[in-house]
């Protein structure tokens, strides 16, 4: 494995972008399409090539690492801008790059005929870029940059439509409300510089196994803002809100960024301090319980809303969630395990929800979405692929991923957390049958359906398929030890193993029971009664209504947030501001102003002024120097 | 004096060489109409000129009994002149009428560039007073070079006489140096000083003859009057290459100087320091026009540059000539940007009439936005890196104070340069500005590469740095 490959991976997209950014205008869509493929493409090949090369070396030769050149540096301090591709960032680049690709070829035939179609290209190239930079970064600095970088692509293709007025607020909610979890990041990372001087990530991992008990508190304190990031961009409860927003985007970017990828980044920052978070399991046990209460939260909102993307968004926030309960029980292996599978087939449901909005020209409310599956059989195939995945159905890929997170919490905390977990589980697959409407029953949509290309369906039935066997990895079951932890090699806190290998395989068999049950009687529900259960929600439209606005959780933020900042606002604006505040500031401008003007006075045009200036200038000169010297 | 007819080593001078035949061959050029050959002559003068530098690298020519030192701060200095030269050509090709003789505009400016690289290379204050004068009797006519422009002439006389007034206490203190010490050589400064008293007198005018030439205040009042009155690729080029000549003798002079010498430098940089941050910033906060806002601005440059001065044992020398590189990209970059903006134009270009240049002209609106926030000394591009490196001298040095002055004028820069930027991305309507060039201009060229190493010097600052800090090995040692 050549570390000097290693920016291979970065160049094409950020040259993709380059080019469809800058000269797109001159290029035909054809052309720019290629080019963006392309971009990612190469990387891709690049990724699978360290794969193999990866997985033949022994496990302590796995880690390409390379230092492109030092960005900054302050006497021992030093921040270089260095690459790592080590197993977890091997498995997250593979993700990023194996589905965005997938995910570029459907937007070829989803984007056709936009106005904006280069200016697309060009962001999610850049976006590529981005998440590369942020997974492959060897450094807390240099992660950031790629941090704000996939923020900024995510800000800018939520308001891809911006002449729609709700696209642009929902980009600015989503921009707005990650700067609350940057803020964290931010000092977090002041805090590492201060108290380590160092960033980089195998230096703070032997400082993790070194140091004295007494910086465990440190330690602790900077894993804790460094969350508060990864909780504002995985939209983790309460920050979350931006997220449901965030699908006014195209559904490339929903399922690219705000379902696979993007926000999936505070799960693998996390994995990648796991030395510090080893340290600390206080700090576990709130990731623990704040993505229990996301995870639960997220489901149960998730089954009050009326728009087909926004299910997926709850749904999204709160598979997040349980990835973040496996980090918390310290399994960091299974939250990545669990990231993969949600990546493919949440990436395949958006893909496949596209191609569903697309067949019924536009539309995305649910309650006009019906019979679907006699006109568009193969997107509803792997629309349902999707959904038995997502719901934790044996054999497909959820059912490892969910049911080891399951075991693992029990295991760390007891039963009443599993007993939270699993309600957790059955919503999701109270929600997915749900879903099941949307293709049986009788039709609900007037007019002819566009039938959608090959572009549109090719790209999910590839993803689905990948749902269908992305379980190996969890393979062998029952094991801490799989195929896809033995790869990443993670080091977990001791986990006191008091219960036998016999009750673990009766819960599995449980929950392989109970959640498909859950989901027939859902889908039944949903599909045979659904006018039933429609005259259900109008007899309670206050219920209702609180699940589809998430809890009114905006209303809440409305209400303790906004309300009391806009009055302390308003305070600070009459009171403070202009009493105060303007009074000094527009003192000191004024001062400054004036200053400006007086200056301005002295600037006379006139030669004699300037030449005295100059001799003025001279002779103070020369009298301060010479009385410094002590001649008079 | 030594017998220096002994010692005549042309090689150190090879570029100068190179520069001076060009400038001759061009006054019997064609210069006017079509045909017109100057600008090729001229340019590859310089480019052959500049190829010169790598041969000369690392060498250390000395001759003429030590009064010419090639060493390789020279040859940066003089890599950076040679560049700053090509640039201002790209925008005379746009600003110059083309029936006049351009020739002599050309050879005046190729004259100027044989000044300036006497003047980086001179190890004698007598030989850096001669590259002085042939720099600035050069600039006076150049500023002049378009008789009909009435505010260029008025630039150009204000140019020329204040500057003789700056020539006479820069030889006033050559005279008490000579006095004082008995040489006129720079190292005369290290030397135990027959009169000591005369020392810091004599830094201290020396300094000022200098510190006319990089406008510091109060030596800097020429500076607007003249840079609105040339033509704007004059402009361009004064902004720039004087400013990087005078600022290697200065970093020469600091680096030469010791005892009471040395105190009164600082002292002098210091007090110009402060008073260009303050007068240049404050009142460029008020200028309505473009060109006498960037004149300011330019003062108050140069005044952060000088905190690098009193500090060159603490990298300062190395922070000097980082800095230098990038305020070469990025103020070349704005005065390119404006000589593209204006150049159809009759009259100076105010700062309103830049509105909507955002929707109207995209890639000019971004190149001039990167220039203004480097400027500013915002990440990521270098101005921030400049900025970082100096005021880490500075506050190492012991100069904390200096370095506040320069924080809290750094936010105050902030609305004048932003301020282009908002009027470009956030107003409609601009007047004037249309029948901007299509395609692929030379100018343009030149901005988007000054576009690109504005940013580069952001991304990869150390290196950069460190080729700095190799130029003036010595000075970073020493002191």
């Amino acid at each position: 494995m050549n570390p000097d490959c290693l920016w291979l991976l970065l160049a094409p997209p950020a040259l993709g972008f380059l080019v469809n950014g800058l000269m797109g205008r001159r290029l035909p869509a054809s052309i720019t399409a290629a080019v963006a493929l392309a971009a990612v493409g190469l990387p891709l090949a690049v990724a699978l090539g360290f794969l193999l090369e990866m997985t033949a070396a022994p496990p302590e030769a796995r880690v390409v690492a390379t230092s492109l050149y030092t960005w900054l540096s302050d006497g021992d301090f030093q921040v270089r801008v260095g690459l790592l591709l080590d197993p977890l960032a091997m498995v997250m680049s593979l993700v990023v790059l194996g589905i965005g690709f997938l995910i570029h070829i459907y937007s070829v035939g989803y984007m056709e005929g936009d106005v904006g179609y280069r200016r697309f290209f060009a962001y999610m190239n850049l976006f590529v870029f981005f998440m590369l930079l942020l997974v492959l970064a060897d450094n807390l600095v240099l992660t950031f940059c790629g941090w704000e970088g996939v923020g900024l692509c995510s800000y800018l293709l939520i308001g891809f439509w911006h002449e729609r007025k709700s696209a642009c607020d929902a980009g600015r909610k989503a921009f707005i409300v990650n700067r609350v979890g940057d803020f964290g990041f931010i000092l977090g990372i002041l805090l590492t510089i201060t108290a380590f001087q160092t960033v980089d990530y195998g230096e703070l991992a032997e400082i993790a196994a070194t140091a004295p008990g007494d910086a465990s508190p440190i330690i602790a304190l900077m894993v804790l803002l460094i969350f508060m990031g990864a909780m504002g961009k995985s939209a983790q409860f309460p920050l979350h809100v931006w997220l449901p927003d965030a699908m006014e985007g195209p559904t490339p970017v929903s399922a690219l960024i705000h379902g696979a990828t993007m926000v999936n980044a505070g799960v693998y920052l996390m994995c990648r301090l796991s030395p510090l978070l080893n340290r600390c399991p206080e700090v576990l046990l709130v990731i623990a319980v704040l993505g229990l209460v996301t995870a639960l939260y997220a489901a149960l909102a998730a089954l009050g809303q009326r728009d087909l993307k926004r299910i997926l968004a709850y749904s999204t926030i709160s598979q997040i969630g349980f990835m973040f309960v496996a980090v918390g029980s310290g399994m960091y292996a299974l939250g990545i395990f669990h990231l993969v599978t949600h990546g493919i087939f949440k990436g395949l449901l958006f893909l496949a929800a596209g191609a569903v909005i697309h067949t019924l020209g536009g539309e995305q409310d649910l309650g006009r979405m019906g019979g679907l599956f006699r006109e568009i059989p193969a997107v509803a195939v792997a629309f349902l692929a999707g959904l038995l995945a997502l719901a934790g159905v044996f054999p497909l890929a959820g059912f490892f991923s969910k049911d080891a997170i399951l075991w693992g919490g029990f295991q760390r905390f007891g039963a009443s957390f599993w007993i939270v977990s699993l309600s957790g589980a059955l919503l999701t697959a109270l929600y997915c049958g749900k879903l099941f409407g949307v293709f049986f029953g009788p039709r609900r949509d007037e007019g002819p359906p566009h039938r959608p290309g090959a572009l549109l369906i090719w790209p999910p039935a590839v993803l689905a398929l990948g749902a269908l066997i992305a379980g190996v990895l969890g393979l062998p079951m029952f094991a801490q030890d799989t195929l896809l932890s033995r790869f990443l090699g993670f080091a977990s806190p001791a986990v006191a193993s008091g219960q036998g290998h016999e009750l673990e395989v009766i819960m599995t068999v449980f929950q392989g029971m109970v959640i498909p049950a859950f989901l027939a009687a859902s889908a039944y529900l949903f599909v045979r009664r659904r006018r039933r259960m429609e005259e259900l929600e109008r007899a309670f439209p206050r219920a209702a209504a609180f699940l589809a606005d998430g809890f009114g959780l905006d209303k809440l933020n409305a209400l303790l947030l906004a309300t009391p900042l806009r009055g302390a606002a308003r305070f600070s604006a009459r009171i403070i501001d202009n009493r105060i505040i303007d009074g000094a500031v527009n003192g000191v401008g004024w001062a400054a102003m004036r200053a400006g003007r007086l200056l301005a006075l002295l600037q006379t045009g006139e030669l004699r002024h300037y030449a005295l200036s100059i001799l003025a200038g001279a002779v103070a000169l020369l009298g301060a120097a010479l009385y410094a010297a002590g001649i008079f | 004096m030594a017998p220096i007819f002994q010692d005549v080593n042309l090689y150190c001078l090879l570029p100068e060489l190179v520069l001076l035949t060009g400038a001759v061959v061009l006054l019997f050029v064609r210069g006017a109409g079509r045909g017109s050959a100057a600008l090729p002559v001229a340019a590859t003068t310089v480019i052959v000129a500049l190829a010169a530098v790598p041969l000369l690298w690392g060498e250390r020519a000395v001759g003429f009994g030590g009064m010419i030192v090639k060493d390789n701060g020279a040859l940066l200095a003089q890599a950076l002149l040679l560049i700053t030269a090509l640039v201002s050509f790209a925008a005379a090709a746009d600003a110059l009428p083309e029936r006049k003789n351009n020739g002599e505009y050309y050879s005046l400016l190729l004259f100027s560039l044989v000044g300036m690289g006497i003047m980086t290379a001179a190890g004698d204050l007598l030989v850096i007073f001669l590259g002085m004068e042939i720099l600035a009797l050069s600039l006076y006519v150049l500023v002049g070079f378009l008789k009909v422009v009435r505010a260029g002439m008025e630039g150009a006389v204000k140019y020329f006489l204040l500057g003789s007034v700056a020539s006479a206490v820069f030889l006033l203190g050559l005279a008490l140096t000579y006095g004082a010490t008995g040489s006129t050589q720079l190292v005369a400064f290290t030397a135990p000083a027959t009169m000591p008293a005369l020392l810091p007198a004599a830094a201290v005018l020396l300094v000022v003859g200098l510190g006319f030439k990089i406008a510091a205040p109060p030596f800097h009042m020429w500076a607007p009057d003249v840079y609105e009155g040339a033509p704007i690729s004059v402009a361009t080029y004064i902004s720039v290459a004087p400013k990087i000549a005078a600022f290697v003798v200065l970093l020469r002079l600091a680096g030469e100087s010791a005892g009471p010498g040395r105190e009164a430098l600082t002292g002098a940089f210091v007090f110009m320091s402060v008073a260009g941050m303050a007068v240049g910033n404050l009142a460029a906060l008020r200028q309505t026009s473009l060109v006498r806002m960037l004149a300011y601005s330019g003062i108050a440059q140069a005044a952060y540059i000088l905190i690098g001065l009193p500090a060159l044992s603490a990298g300062g020398a190395a922070a000097v000539s980082f800095y230098l590189l990038v305020y070469m990209f990025m103020n070349l970059g704005a005065f390119a940007s404006l000589a593209h903006l204006s150049r159809r134009r009759t009259g100076t270009l105010r700062i309103d009439d830049l509105a909507g240049l955002a929707s109207r002209a995209p890639g000019h609106a971004f190149a001039l936005a990167v220039f203004m926030i480097a400027l500013t000394g915002i990440p990521p591009t270098g101005g921030f890196f400049a900025k970082f490196y100096v005021f880490k001298a500075g506050i190492q040095a012991g100069y904390l104070g200096v370095v506040l002055v320069a924080v809290v004028a750094t936010v105050v820069s902030c609305f004048y340069y932003l301020r282009v930027v908002m009027v470009m991305y956030g107003e409609e309507g601009g007047a004037g500005l249309r029948g901007l060039p299509a395609g692929v201009t030379m100018l343009g060229a030149a901005i988007g590469v000054m576009v690109v190493m504005t940013i580069l010097t952001g991304i990869l600052p150390e290196r950069f740095l460190q080729a700095a800090s190799a130029a003036f090995p010595l000075l970073a040692a020493g002191m």
